[in-house]
C-alpha cells in the first residue's frame, strides 16, 4: 500500500512498475534461482542498453531461473523510498532485492559506480563483500567498465569478465548445483566460481603496495585460484542467443528502436580507445542471420527504426548486402535504418540514400584530432580529404549541420594540433559554400565537441597522464581564440568530470575507500550534470587519503605492475607497448583488414574473419 | 464479425494504473501495429492510426470500463481481434468487449467510481464533507479559479469496511462540468484539514444521457 502511495507522487511512475509487453513472469515458488539484473542508472537509460537485454534474455531462457530487472530510482523516488523505508525492488515481482539469489550489475561507465553503492544501500544489502553473510545475495558485476575492476573490487563478490552469454548460465548452474547438494556457502561457492573461466573473485587475491604507492604484488591467496583471469568471448555470433523480442516500455526511453548488433570488436585500433581493444577479436554475424533477426524483431516490437549496432558500422564487410536485404522490406513497412558510428572515410552517397528515412538535419563524425600528425599518432587513420568528401555527401543531400568530435590532451598534442581543430572546422565551412548542390539560402553549422582525453586501461595510452586543469583551460582558451568563423560553434566537456573518471579508470583497490566516502557524502548519478559534485569527490579523496592525481595525472612507468594486469583480454601488453612507442613516432598501424598487427586477440579463438585470413 | 467503426472496451488495473494517458496512447499504437489489426490510418505526410479514447484517467486510477474507438479497414472476427490485442498486454490491461458502435462519446453523461480511503478518516466526517461545497482550485484560461465539485456529484454512498472507508459516487462526465474523482478526494481531504494520499479509485461504470450503461 505504501508503495502505491509513493508511486502516485513519483515523477514518471511507469519507470517502476514493469508489466510491459515482452516482460517475463515466472512462478517464483518453482524457481531454483532468482536474479535481479540491475542497471545503475534510470529506467530510460537502462532500458536502452542492448547488453542487459541480451543477458536478461539468456538467463530467462533457463527454465529454472527467473531474471528480473531493476534500475536506479530517480532522486524524487529515492527520497520517498528512504522516508517510507521501502527497500529497492525489482520491477517484475516488485520483490525486495534481498529476496534474490543473485544481484547482477552491468557497469557501462565509471561514473555509474556511485550508483551501485547507492542501490545496494537502498536495497539494505551490506556494501562490502566481506560483510555479507550466507543468506545475502551474491553480488556480481560485468560490462565494459570493469576491465579495471579494482576501484570497485571491495563491493562485489565476483566479476564476470568479457562476454556473458555463455558464462552467466555456467555461473547459475554452479550456484543451483551447490544449493541443491546442500554444499552452498558463500565462501565455498565463490571459491568454486574462481575456477570457472572468466570469473574474478577479488576477495581471493591479495595486493601489496610499494612505499611510492605503486603496486608491489598481486597474487591469489590459494594455490587453486588462477593468477590470471581470461576474458570470455562468444565464438560464433550467428549461433549465439539474440533476443527475438524486446520488452517495450510504456514511457519514452533514450532509444525506442530495434538494436541489431552486426559485429563485435573493431579493426581500427585507435590508440586511445578501450572498446577497440577489449571487444577484440572482431567477429561478424552473417547478413542473412541479421536480416532474419531484424524481421522477427520488427514483427515483435512494431518499432519503426532499426539501428545497426557496433563500434564502426562501415567496417562491417557485408554492409551493402545487409542494407540491401533490409531495404527490401523496411521501406514497405515504413521502417527506417540508422547507422550510428560512421567513419568519415567510408561515408558514401549509397549509404546516405539508405539512411535517408531517418529525419536528421545533420551528420556527425569523429576526427578526434586536428592535424594529420596527431591523427597518425593516435592511429585514427583518417585524412582531411576523407572528412571533406563525407561532409560533401551530406551537403549533397541537403544537410547543413556537421558535428565533429575531438579530443584534447592526447599524448604528443601541441598547440599546433589545437589550432588544427579550428582550421579543420573552418575548412568544412568552406567546403559547404564550394558545394554546388548545397541547399541555397541555408548556412552551414559546424559544431565542435571537444572532450578531454582520459587514459584507459588496455589501450596504447594506458600509461599516459591526463592534462591538469590549468593546461586544459589554457588549451581551451587558445582554441577559442583561433576560431574566427562564427558558423563554427564549440563546446568543451567538463574537465572535472574527466578528472574523477580518469582516477577511477586506472585506480587500484585503494579507490574503494574513496568510493565509500563519496557514497557517505551522498554522491550519485555522476554522469548527470545536475548531480555531479566535484567538491564532494575531492573531499572523498581527501577523507580516504588518496591522491586522485596519482592515478589520473601521473605518467605510469612502462614496467609498473598495473591494477588490471591480472586480466587477459587477448590483446597483449607487449602489443600495447609497441603501439605506444609508435604513437610517439607518429607511425600508424594498419587495420585488421589490411594486415594483422599481431595484437594477440586471435589467441582467444572465435569465428574471426580477419584473424583467420592472416 | 465486426467491421467499420468499432468500439473496444478495456480494463486498466493494478500496476497499470501508473501509466499516464499519453503513454497509454503511445503504447496502444504499438500494440495495434504488432497485433496486425487493420486499423484506419490518418492521411497526410506522417500517418498515424486514428484512435479516440473516452474519459482519460488520472495517474493512479483504475478502471474496468475504458472505451476506445477505432475504424477497421477490413472486417475481423470478434474473438480473433480480442485475442490478438490481449496478447499485447499484461493481465492488468485486457480488452473485454468489442462491437460496432452506434453512439459517440458526446452521449456520455456520468461515470461511477469506487473510492477506497485507507487513511484514518471517520465515516461520519466523510459523509458530512458531501453536505456542503467541496472546493478545489483549478487552472483555467482566466488563471486559478475555485470550483465547487458538489453540483457534479450526482449520487454518493459511503460505508465503513474493515480497514477503510469506501465511497461510491456517480460523477458528471460531460465536457462541461466533468468531475475528476482524484480532485474530489483531494477536495475532501482539504475539508478534513489534511492531504489524502492512501486511497484507490476504480471507475466501475460509465452512463449515457438516458442513465443506461454507455455502449
Amino acid at each position: 500500500m505504501k508503495k502505491d502511495v509513493i508511486l502516485k507522487k513519483a515523477l514518471k511512475p511507469g519507470r517502476y512498475i514493469g508489466a510491459e509487453y515482452g516482460e517475463i513472469r515466472k512462478d517464483k515458488e518453482k524457481m531454483d534461482a532468482r536474479v535481479a539484473f540491475c542497471f545503475p542508472d534510470t529506467y530510460e537509460i537502462g532500458m536502452s542498453n542492448l547488453g542487459m537485454r541480451i543477458l536478461w534474455g539468456v538467463l530467462n531462457r533457463m527454465p529454472n531461473v527467473w531474471c528480473e530487472r531493476c534500475y536506479a530510482p530517480a532522486d524524487d523516488m529515492e527520497s520517498m523510498m528512504r522516508e517510507e523505508n521501502i527497500p529497492l525492488f525489482a520491477l517484475e515481482s516488485q520483490d525486495d532485492l534481498t529476496c534474490f539469489d543473485v544481484v547482477a550489475f552491468t557497469l557501462q561507465y565509471e561514473l555509474s559506480f556511485s550508483n551501485v553503492l547507492n542501490m545496494l544501500d537502498l536495497a539494505g544489502i551490506p556494501l562490502l563483500s566481506e560483510d555479507r553473510g550466507d543468506d545475502c545475495p551474491i553480488i556480481i558485476g560485468g560490462g565494459p567498465a570493469i576491465y579495471n575492476p579494482e576501484p570497485i573490487a571491495d563491493f562485489f563478490d565476483v566479476f564476470s569478465i568479457g562476454e556473458g552469454e555463455e558464462a552467466l548460465p555456467e555461473f547459475m548452474e554452479l550456484y543451483i548445483k551447490m544449493k541443491k547438494e546442500g554444499t552452498y556457502t558463500r565462501q565455498g561457492f565463490l571459491r568454486e566460481v574462481s575456477h570457472l573461466e572468466g570469473f574474478y573473485v577479488p576477495s581471493l587475491y591479495e595486493v601489496g603496495y610499494k612505499a611510492d604507492g605503486t603496486m608491489d604484488y598481486f597474487r591469489p591467496k590459494y594455490p587453486d585460484v588462477p593468477a590470471k583471469i581470461k576474458k570470455r568471448i562468444i565464438a560464433d555470433l550467428d549461433k549465439v542467443y539474440y533476443p527475438d523480442k524486446f520488452v517495450i516500455p510504456y514511457i519514452e526511453t533514450v532509444h525506442d528502436r530495434i538494436m541489431l548488433e552486426i559485429f563485435r570488436g573493431c579493426i581500427r585500433g585507435c590508440r586511445f580507445c578501450q572498446a577497440g581493444m577489449t571487444y577484440r577479436p572482431v567477429r561478424h554475424a552473417s547478413p542473412d542471420v541479421l536480416n532474419c533477426r531484424a524481421r522477427k524483431l520488427h514483427e515483435n516490437t512494431g518499432y519503426d527504426e532499426i539501428s545497426l549496432t557496433c563500434l564502426s558500422v562501415s567496417d562491417y564487410p557485408h554492409l551493402s548486402e545487409l542494407t540491401d536485404e533490409l531495404l527490401k522490406w523496411t521501406d514497405d513497412k515504413k521502417v527506417s535504418l540508422s547507422l550510428p558510428s560512421q567513419r568519415a572515410d567510408a561515408f558514401t552517397h549509397e549509404l546516405m540514400k539508405k539512411i535517408s528515412g531517418v529525419r536528421q538535419s545533420g551528420i556527425t563524425f569523429a576526427p578526434e584530432a586536428g592535424t594529420q600528425r596527431l591523427r597518425d599518432a593516435i592511429n585514427k587513420n583518417l585524412y582531411e580529404e576523407d572528412l571533406f568528401k563525407a561532409c560533401n555527401v551530406a551537403f549533397d543531400f541537403g544537410k547543413n549541420k556537421v558535428k565533429l568530435y575531438f579530443m584534447s590532451g592526447l599524448p604528443t598534442e601541441t598547440d599546433e594540433d589545437i589550432k588544427g581543430i579550428a582550421e579543420l572546422s573552418e575548412k568544412v565551412v568552406k567546403e559547404y559554400y564550394r558545394n554546388p548542390n548545397r541547399v541555397k539560402g541555408k548556412h552551414p553549422e559546424v559544431t565542435l565537441s571537444v572532450s578531454c582525453f582520459i587514459p584507459k586501461p588496455f589501450t596504447a595510452f594506458q600509461w599516459e597522464a591526463q592534462d591538469d586543469f590549468e593546461e586544459q583551460e589554457r588549451k581551451q582558451a587558445y582554441l577559442a581564440s583561433v576560431i574566427t568563423d562564427k558558423r563554427v560553434k564549440y563546446n568543451w566537456h567538463d574537465a572535472k568530470v574527466g578528472h574523477v573518471e580518469a582516477a577511477f579508470a586506472r585506480g587500484s583497490r585503494k579507490l574503494c575507500a574513496v568510493l565509500l566516502e563519496a557514497h557517505k557524502m551522498g554522491v550519485k548519478f555522476d554522469a548527470w550534470d545536475e548531480f555531479f559534485s566535484y567538491e564532494k569527490w575531492m573531499a572523498a579523496f581527501k577523507a580516504a587519503g588518496v591522491d586522485p592525481d596519482f592515478y589520473a595525472r601521473r605518467r605510469i612507468g612502462m614496467d609498473e605492475l598495473l591494477p588490471w594486469d591480472m586480466l587477459e583480454i587477448g590483446v597483449t601488453k607487449a602489443f600495447l607497448k609497441s603501439e605506444c612507442k609508435k604513437a610517439y613516432e607518429s607511425v600508424t598501424t594498419p587495420n585488421c583488414k589490411e594486415k594483422c598487427a599481431g595484437c594477440g586477440a586471435d589467441k582467444l579463438g572465435g569465428k574471426c574473419t580477419w584473424c583467420r585470413e592472416k | 464479425m465486426v467491421q467499420g467503426k468499432i468500439r473496444l472496451v478495456f480494463k486498466k488495473e493494478g500496476k497499470l494504473k501508473f501509466i499516464s494517458h499519453l503513454d497509454l496512447i503511445r503504447t496502444m499504437k504499438g500494440a495495434f501495429s504488432r497485433a496486425g489489426i487493420p486499423i484506419y490510418y490518418s492521411e497526410g505526410f506522417n500517418p498515424h492510426p486514428k484512435m479516440v479514447f473516452s474519459l482519460p484517467l488520472s495517474i493512479g486510477c483504475e478502471s474496468v470500463c475504458e472505451y476506445l474507438d477505432i475504424k477497421l479497414n477490413e472486417p475481423m472476427e470478434r474473438e480473433e481481434l480480442l485475442e490478438r490485442l490481449n496478447a499485447q498486454f499484461p493481465p492488468e490491461l485486457q480488452f473485454t468487449d468489442v462491437y460496432e458502435r452506434t453512439t459517440d462519446f458526446q452521449s456520455i453523461r456520468s461515470a461511477e467510481y469506487e473510492i477506497t480511503v485507507y487513511e484514518e478518516v471517520e465515516l461520519e466526517e466523510v459523509k458530512k464533507a458531501f453536505e456542503s461545497p467541496i472546493i478545489i482550485t483549478k487552472k483555467s484560461k482566466k488563471g486559478m479559479v475555485d470550483v465547487d465539485l458538489i453540483p457534479g456529484v450526482l449520487s454518493c454512498f459511503a460505508e465503513k469496511t474493515e480497514n477503510a472507508v469506501r465511497i461510491r459516487v456517480e460523477l458528471l462526465a460531460k465536457q462541461e462540468g466533468y468531475v475528476n474523482p482524484d480532485h474530489l478526494v483531494k477536495g475532501i481531504g482539504a475539508k478534513l484539514g489534511r492531504e489524502l494520499w492512501d486511497y484507490d479509485i476504480m471507475r466501475t461504470a460509465v452512463y449515457d444521457d438516458g442513465g443506461r450503461i454507455f455502449r
